[in-house]
């Protein structure tokens, strides 16, 4: 079981827009603290979810490997490293199409940011889903 | 903050992203850029409906939808690269807004922010962007 992920709780600044403005928002942390590596996992709520999406994104890891889609692997696996799971060292690929697994992974993802109970795990997940659409949409 | 103050917030850069989207089609061309004048309506048209759907929600929820400034600074768009650049800009940056909406938020509001995060970060394929390992989450990558 991977440890749970540490995840950025931080003020949030928006630089929006073309040129000069800026929001700035964030400015309180209504989600829970950011996950404390000494608590026991089954304390965490979302802990299940976590190892859910890193089964998924170890299988679209090893997918991908298998295709040579080294640019798609390294995504994969800066996912995982940001989840606090390592790259899958063994296991089988999927036998389905490459881009048939990253679709079941960004649908997968989106699911999962729906249900995560911490805000910061479900902008995490959500970032992750943005960034296999932008590899669908340049595949 | 409470989600309406969030939605506030998000508001406050669609109001931004709607008028530099606007501007930077009166600076493209339709004729001489077909494909950049085709990607900045699609935007603007977006940055629109997304506006409207965040005060709308705003007014549903008892509030008064943060207003518009009176103008947004932009650099010097002489060029179709200078116009891309501050697209593709104007997109990350909405896409940070969203990703952070989304970890304020749950429930449909969620379930918008997150669709809103995805459709900005390939909008910004159109922008000369590239694939980004966290889109909207840029801490992440550079740890």
């Amino acid at each position: 079981m991977p440890a749970r992920p540490r995840l950025v709780s931080r003020r949030t600044t928006l630089a929006v827009a073309g040129a000069g403005l800026v929001v700035l928002a964030g400015c309180d942390d209504r989600d829970e603290p950011a996950g404390d590596p000494t608590t026991s996992p089954s304390a965490d709520p979302d802990q299940a979810l976590v190892d859910e999406v890193v089964e998924q994104q170890g299988r679209a890891w090893q997918r991908a490997t298998k295709a040579g889609a080294a640019d798609l692997a390294a995504l994969h696996a800066a996912h995982l490293e940001a989840l606090g799971a390592p790259t899958p060292t063994s296991g089988q690929a999927p036998r389905i199409p490459v881009r048939r697994v990253e679709q079941q992974l960004q649908s997968a993802l989106v699911a999962a940011s729906l249900t995560a109970r911490s805000g910061d795990l479900a902008r995490l997940l959500a970032s992750m889903s943005a960034a296999v659409s932008q590899q669908l949409e340049v595949r | 903050m409470s989600d309406v103050d969030a939605l506030q917030t998000a508001l406050a850069a669609e109001h931004a992203a709607v008028w530099v989207f606007g501007a930077l089609g009166g600076r493209t061309s339709a004729s001489a850029t077909p494909d950049l004048f085709g990607s900045v309506s699609a935007s603007y048209d977006d940055h629109l409906d997304r506006r409207d759907d965040l005060s709308d929600a705003i007014v549903e929820a008892g509030g008064t939808p943060v207003a518009a400034e009176p103008a947004y600074e932009l650099p010097t768009l002489d060029t179709p690269a200078q116009v891309e650049a501050v697209a593709l800009r104007t997109e990350r940056s909405c896409a940070t807004t969203y990703a952070w909406l989304t970890g304020r938020t749950s429930g449909a509001w969620r379930r918008w922010a997150i669709e809103a995060l995805n459709r900005t970060a390939v909008r910004e394929l159109a922008f000369r962007g590239t694939p980004e390992m966290f889109p909207g989450s840029d801490e992440y990558a550079d740890r």
